[in-house]
Formats: structure tokens, sequence, C-alpha cells
């Protein structure tokens, strides 16, 4: 338990500090890099990442009606991109992701909920290969 | 101005619907199982991982910040 906390606050220590760096810098290059290049080599060297209730999802095929909310989102959002795109891409008016974004990245504390949550879901690959370790040792 | 909620309506929604996927009605398949599903072959992990990637890349290396 004190390692997972110490695990939490070593993310928020380096989120905090790669989230308070000036964008299209070096250092900024490098904090973003440094965890997709972890994760990269843990994908590249560790071989087959287990993944949890894999059987499970074997047995339980994802049926097309299942999904579908998620199809009629991402229709959405090809609608709204592709249009705010039409319009030059910076429109005020009809904006697109990025540009909606961007203001919302103005807020430091949102930079760095989101940054940490990006590093978590990058996470779930070394999880894995951390568990299995554990289980096989 | 419409469009900008309609963005933080549609993120919202999918942030609620992945929720209530994931832990009230699993019948319906969440994002996280999607990308369970993809994972399991080396070109889905590729994939997964470039996305990842580039999201990352974009959202915090390489955003701009409105004048």
């Amino acid at each position: 338990m004190p390692g997972r906390i110490a695990c939490i606050l070593c993310v928020a220590a380096f989120g905090y500090w790669a989230t308070g760096l000036r964008p299209f810098t070096l250092t900024c290059y490098f904090a973003v890099g440094i965890p997709i290049v972890v994760v990269g080599s843990v994908l590249a060297f560790a071989g087959r990442t287990p993944i949890e209730g894999q059987r499970q999802l074997r047995a339980e095929p994802v049926r097309l009606r299942r999904v579908l909310p998620w199809l009629l989102a991402a229709s959405a959002t090809a609608c709204l991109e592709g249009l705010g795109l039409a319009l030059g891409g910076r429109s005020s008016a009809v904006p697109t992701l990025s540009t909606v974004l961007d203001h919302a990245l103005t807020w430091h504390a949102l930079r760095l909920v989101l940054f940490c949550g990006w590093l978590v879901l990058g996470s779930v690959p070394l999880v894995a290969l951390v568990r299995r370790h554990a289980r096989v040792s | 101005m419409v469009i900008s909620v309609a963005w933080v309506v549609l993120l919202a929604a999918a942030v609620t619907w992945e929720l209530y996927c994931g832990f009230v009605d699993r019948r319906w398949v969440s994002l996280t199982r999607i990308a369970a599903v993809v994972a399991q072959k080396p070109v889905g992990r590729l994939f997964l991982f470039a996305a990842w990637a580039f999201v990352g890349w974009h959202l915090f290396a390489r955003y701009t910040l409105p004048p």
C-alpha cells in the first residue's frame, strides 16, 4: 500500500512538472516522450501482454448492436470535426475538437488531470507485465 | 458557442456511457472492452499504442494556447 501511494504521488508530481512546461519546447517533448518510450519499450520487448479477462472476451464476442452507441458517437464526432475543418479549422462559431481542447488546456489543473489520465491509460500494459511477473515468481 | 457546447455534451455523454457500460449494465460494450478485444492481436496493440502516443503528443507537447 505505501508503494502504491508513493507511485501515485510520483506520477502526480511528474504530471504537475510536465504540464507546467511550455509547449513546443525540447523539455516538453522530453517530458511527454519519456512515457511514450517506456510504454513502447514494454510493448516491444515484453512479447504478448496478457489482458485481464481475456478468456471471457473470447467467450463473449462483441456484437454490432451493443457497439451502436459508440458508432453513433464516432459519427457525430466525425461530422462536427469535418464541419469545423471545412470552415478553416479555427472558426470560433464551429470549432474543431482540437480548438475546444486548446481552450480547455489553458487551465493547468485540467491539463494535469488529463495528463495523469493519459499516463494511467498507457500504464495498462506495464501493470499487466508486473502482475504476470508477480504470478510467475 | 453552440458547437462548443455540443463537443462538451458529446464528451460528457461518452464518459457517462463508458462508466454505465463498465459498472451498471455490462451487456453493453464499453470502450475498455473494445480496446481489450483490439489488443488481443499484435497489430491491434500497435494501433492502440500509436493512438495513445498521438493523443498524448498532440495534447500535451503541441497544444496551442489561445491568445
